[in-house]
């Protein structure tokens, strides 16, 4: 397979890739916003008279090759939410023609999770598997609270939560530590704030998000399920400006403007009340303060053509403070700081360096309470270079190396008393290449691969990831999507599967005794469009997976050890049927998936398996500035382990007091075979409504949010020793405003 | 269009339903469980051998049958003698959950040897055996690395009390001033408990003494001490009334099965993690439960005379 992909290379940068016809030549289009000059990425553009077109990339450019020189075009440039645009352009022979495009936002309208039913210029892209997600979509959603991308996601069909109390999420059957979370590429490696009821990334700053439930292709590694990359806004190329928002739990601010070539956006985060999380932790009130924030600078110096410079840095901190010596504090940071060069050349072509350091800091610190002492520290470094080529013929090479050193602390004694302190690290110093297919019209093609020429676990990390992604356009109507890939992971989380909520989920290096875990990555699926407004998706996956790291359950003694090894499997289909129009919206997607992990010829459902999902979704633009939505969402019981009896067990605290013997006996439960039972039924209507306003200089919105508007009593987990039943969250309103200048 | 949507959608819902039902409770299997914790500093020891049960709701509190099993033929052997259990019960009186008697073994004559071996075994009436093994921890611990006087000369302020034992176990210290109490008119002996440091609880300052742990050592403040001292006459004039006889270490050793049991047992998590499984460590063949063995050791540390007698008591050493 190397030597395939090396061969294909070559025939292709060094012999189709330079036949130029004289009569040729390419375009290649900047697109942002005329207001605040972000990047539109993903934003359509298509010639009138050839009907060629292009997407465009994350970055805001879209590359269009091989046009007949010497005539005179419009381009056709759109996008959801802002006034489409016409533009006149020539094309010169063996010339790059280069457009920078502003959009005019237009008003209030309704807004889409997705572009749904919007035709996508490039047909044949090669998407299986990809969520391209807005962030000012999501915030005409029901919100627990604040708008939090984290819980967002969770409608996607295919990803799902073991309750929702937490913003964690599963992906088509993966564990939570397997999903990639990027902020401008750079790994966070704790995404949460509050014990993970929320993201720790605030909306504010992102603009975009690319989102792999499998099937990811070659550039992106070091995990098995899942890719969430968040994309932050380069703030305001044209003027001041700033926001400030508040929930009834933080207050948020804003601030962007012009910076010597470019721009810079600050934002920043804090927790101010603690009142909201009694819903969320079963009537207690835990002493949590959060914050986050983060900067990003930005400038195309004059002294690179078609360069652009960016230093960003995205910083966060949990502080459980408890009041008096007998309970237990936690604190937890993220640290990310990261630089990149981006560069396109006179040819279509895009290179991009980056480095990038990110650290996480967690600790529990018992005091004088039972709990016991945990600390973990991971730091990760990671060089970055890559380079996509973009051919007349439409195809594109990408290639690149990685290098990201990894550094693991963890202490910490384990429930059985046992200490735990190691030390970790290692280098994966990786070469991916890629060719992508794009010459055919209604056919993609994205073949390429990882070669990790050292790995993190020193000769436990296998040296090639294939990835191959297709799509064909049977018909107009009907396109054809499907991947497969192998994917490796390194470093995992010290997580216990019995645990409903976890609070300390620490990362190591999967030790050296165990081999890197593996999954194999297989889907398909068709997209339908039935008419202009109606569109419906389907995709079926199967995810096979090796050397599943698991807590050892049964380490008792220090001689013991800490992980074993085990494999899982899942598979499912997710459907999706969307009805847009200019006044509302309205979407039904439902999934039917199973799970399984086994290990040492014990096969179970992990905690997060659901049969059936079915997300019902609504948006309506009442005018005036209301918009209004309303989720419906029911899904099956996750799994439980059911007891098989009780008994009396002998508990003590010491042996000096004399007591009775028979004063010292407390229920517990034997546990049945792992996560046969199911618990009832899950479902919650969710409503939000919005209403934007603008007076002067200063808009914004107010929006109002009720989750479970008929108190639907899902249950979360049951207390082993008295029965008593805890569920989820109840009726909530919540309310926030924004406010812009 | 309706048709479409007909077809496409509604296969998918298709199979949903509302499932209401939850059943907490798997196909029940009665299990045994045999407790004996065997303690060095005494001859009488006990077994209780109870069975598990089951619930048809989701309390477990709503058992009311007794579980605690008669008629078992218990047996124990250490150096290379048995030690026949009898049979015997207790009434409940109303304190425990159970109404009735509470069945329980015993015997009186059974004196334990650190280091040594000793094997339980169980015979139920059903047929059943439950059986274990130990090890009786050593005495050998040794505590020279501790300060050989209160208050230390050298050290200042701090109170160094450090012990070593050969094996990994769990330690459960308890650090003793013992006195005479001559208030009444007559002497009687008594004790009081030093703790590791005072805590403030609720604006109240509360005393926190050392837990079971594999700790193997704790340095405790002089003004600790000082205050515990004080605090058994807080009248200095009556002070004379006291004499104080000495300062004790007393430790008690667990063997390695009770260790690990004590372990399994404590809630070392946090308060806003959910664990829905604990972990149950048994060493019983068979069932369930403990089979264990502590010895206590008592360690002497010299109080300074001059130091006793300027805080107003007499001293007795």
């Amino acid at each position: 397979m190397p030597r395939f992909l090396i061969y294909i290379s070559f025939q292709l940068i060094f012999f189709t890739g330079f036949i130029f016809s004289q009569n040729t030549g390419n375009l290649r289009v900047f697109i942002s916003d005329s207001l605040n000059g972000e990047a539109l990425a993903y934003c359509n553009v298509f010639i009138e008279e050839s009907g060629k077109g292009a997407s465009a990339n994350e970055k805001g450019y879209a590359v269009i090759t091989s046009i007949a020189a010497g005539k005179k075009y419009t381009l056709l440039v759109t996008y959801v939410g802002y006034e489409s645009k016409k533009i006149d352009f020539v094309i010169m022979p063996n010339k790059l023609t280069e457009l920078k495009i502003e959009l005019n936002p237009v008003g209030i309208q309704l807004q889409t999770i997705e572009k749904i039913g919007e035709k996508t210029a490039e047909a044949n892209a090669t998407d299986a598997g990809l969520k391209i997600i807005k962030v000012r979509d999501l915030e005409y959603l029901p919100q627990s609270v604040e708008l939090d991308i984290f819980r967002a996601i969770q409608s996607v069909p295919g990803v799902q939560s073991t309750s929702d109390i937490s913003a964690k999420y599963y992906v088509r059957g993966g564990g939570s530590d397997q999903n990639l979370v990027l902020l401008n590429g750079a790994a966070i490696y704790n995404p949460f704030h509050a014990f993970g009821i929320f993201s720790a990334v605030d909306p504010e700053m992102i603009n975009n998000i690319e989102f792999y439930k499998g099937g990811f292709t070659s550039e992106y590694g070091g995990r098995i399920s899942s890719v969430m990359n968040l994309i932050t806004k380069n703030g305001n190329k044209n003027r001041f400006s700033g926001s400030a928002s508040a929930s009834q739990l933080s207050g948020k601010a804003l601030l962007e403007g012009p910076f010597p070539g470019g721009s810079f956006i600050v934002t920043g985060r804090k927790s101010y009340s603690k009142a909201i999380f009694k819903n969320f932790f079963n009537k207690q009130i835990p002493p949590i303060d959060f914050y986050d924030y983060s900067f990003k600078l930005n400038t195309n110096p004059a002294f690179i053509k078609g360069s652009n410079f960016n230093l960003f840095g995205f910083f966060s901190k949990d502080v459980v403070d408890n009041e008096g010596e007998l309970s237990e504090d936690f604190n937890w940071s993220n640290n990310i700081i990261g630089f990149k060069w981006f560069q396109v050349g006179s040819s279509p072509l895009f290179y991009e360096v980056s480095i990038s350091y990110s650290g996480f800091e967690g600790e529990v610190i018992p005091n004088l309470s039972n709990a016991n002492p945990k600390k973990n520290e991971l730091t990760d470094f990671t060089g970055r270079m890559d380079f996509t080529y973009i051919f007349d013929s439409k195809d594109e090479i990408s290639m690149g190396l990685n290098i990201t050193d990894i550094k693991t602390k963890l202490f910490l004694v384990d429930q059985n008393g046992l200490k735990y302190d190691v030390d970790e690290n290692g280098t994966n110093f990786s070469f991916f290449a890629k060719y992508k297919f794009m010459r055919y019209d209604n056919l993609g093609v994205d073949i390429g691969g990882r070669f990790n020429l050292t790995g993190l676990l020193k000769g436990k990390t296998a040296l090639f990831e294939p990835r191959v992604s297709l799509s064909w356009n049977i018909i107009d109507e009907v396109k054809m999507k499907a991947a497969y890939g192998i994917y490796q992971q390194e470093v995992v989380t010290y997580s216990d599967e019995n645990e409903v909520v976890s609070l300390f989920e620490p990362w190591t290096i999967i030790p050296e005794y165990l081999d890197a875990s593996k999954a194999y990555h297989y889907m398909g699926g068709l997209s339908v469009a039935l008419s202009k407004k109606i569109s419906f998706d389907i995709e079926g996956y199967c995810k096979k997976l090796q050397n599943l790291i698991m807590l050892n359950e049964e380490k008792f003694k220090k001689t013991d050890d800490d992980f074993v090894s085990g494999s899982g499997e899942s598979y499912g289909w997710e459907s999706s049927l969307k009805y847009v129009s200019d006044i509302y919206r309205f979407s039904a997607s439902y999934s039917l998936s199973w799970a399984y992990k086994e290990i040492d010829g014990r096969l179970f459902y992990p905690k997060y398996d659901t049969r059936h999902s079915l997300m019902l979704d609504f948006e309506v633009n009442l005018g005036y500035g209301f918009s209004a939505s309303a989720m419906w969402n029911y899904k099956t019981g996750n799994p439980f382990t059911q007891n098989m009896s009780f008994y009396d067990k002998y508990y003590f605290s010491d042996f000096y007091a004399q007591v009775s013997p028979f004063n010292n006996y407390k229920p517990y439960a034997i546990l049945a075979d792992k996560n046969l039972g199911r618990l009832p039924d899950y479902h919650r209507l969710d409503f939000n409504i919005t209403k934007q306003f603008k007076y002067s200089f200063i808009s914004g919105n107010i929006s109002a949010s009720i989750m479970n508007v008929y108190n639907r009593k899902n249950l979360f987990y049951f207390k082993r020793e008295t029965g008593e039943k805890i569920y989820m969250l109840p009726f909530m309103p919540s309310l926030s405003v924004k406010v812009q200048l | 269009m309706k048709k479409i949507f007909l077809i496409l959608f509604f296969p998918a819902v298709f199979p949903l339903s509302c499932s209401e039902d939850i059943n907490p409770n798997a196909q029940f299997r009665e299990r045994y469980v045999l407790n004996c914790i065997l303690n060095g500093d005494s001859s009488k020891q006990i077994v209780t051998i109870l069975k598990t049960y089951k619930t048809e709701n989701f309390d477990p509190l709503s058992n009311s049958e007794n579980p605690f099993i008669k008629n078992a033929d218990v047996k124990l052997w250490h150096k290379n003698k048995l030690y026949q259990f009898s049979d015997s019960s207790i009434s409940s009186g109303g304190v425990q959950r159970y109404e009735g008697e509470n069945s329980f073994y015993f015997n009186k004559d059974l004196r334990l040897e650190p280091g040594e071996y000793a094997d339980i075994e169980a015979l139920l009436p059903n047929g059943l055996r439950l059986s274990a093994e130990l090890k009786i921890p050593s005495v050998n611990i040794s505590f020279s690395g501790s300060d050989d006087q209160i208050p230390n000369k050298t050290k200042g302020d701090i109170i160094n009390i450090v012990w070593n034992h050969l094996e990994e176990l769990m330690f459960s210290p308890k650090f003793v001033i013992k006195y005479f109490d001559f208030s009444s008119g007559s002497a009687v002996q008594k004790m009081i408990e030093v703790p590791i440091k005072y805590i403030s609880i609720n604006g109240k300052e509360e005393p926190y003494y050392p837990k079971p742990s594999a700790n193997k050592g704790y340095r405790i403040d002089l003004d600790v001490f000082n205050k515990t001292l004080l605090s058994i006459s807080t009248d200095e004039k009556n002070r004379n009334y006291y004499t104080i006889l000495g300062f004790s270490v007393i430790m008690q050793i667990y063997d390695e099965s009770l260790s690990l049991y004590f372990n399994s047992i404590q809630n070392s998590s946090d308060r806003f993690t959910v664990n829905l499984n604990e972990n149950n460590y048994t060493n019983i063949k068979g069932g369930y439960g403990i089979f264990g063995a502590f010895i206590t050791k008592e360690h002497k540390i010299l109080l300074d005379r001059d130091y006793i007698k300027s805080l107003g008591f007499k001293t007795g050493f």
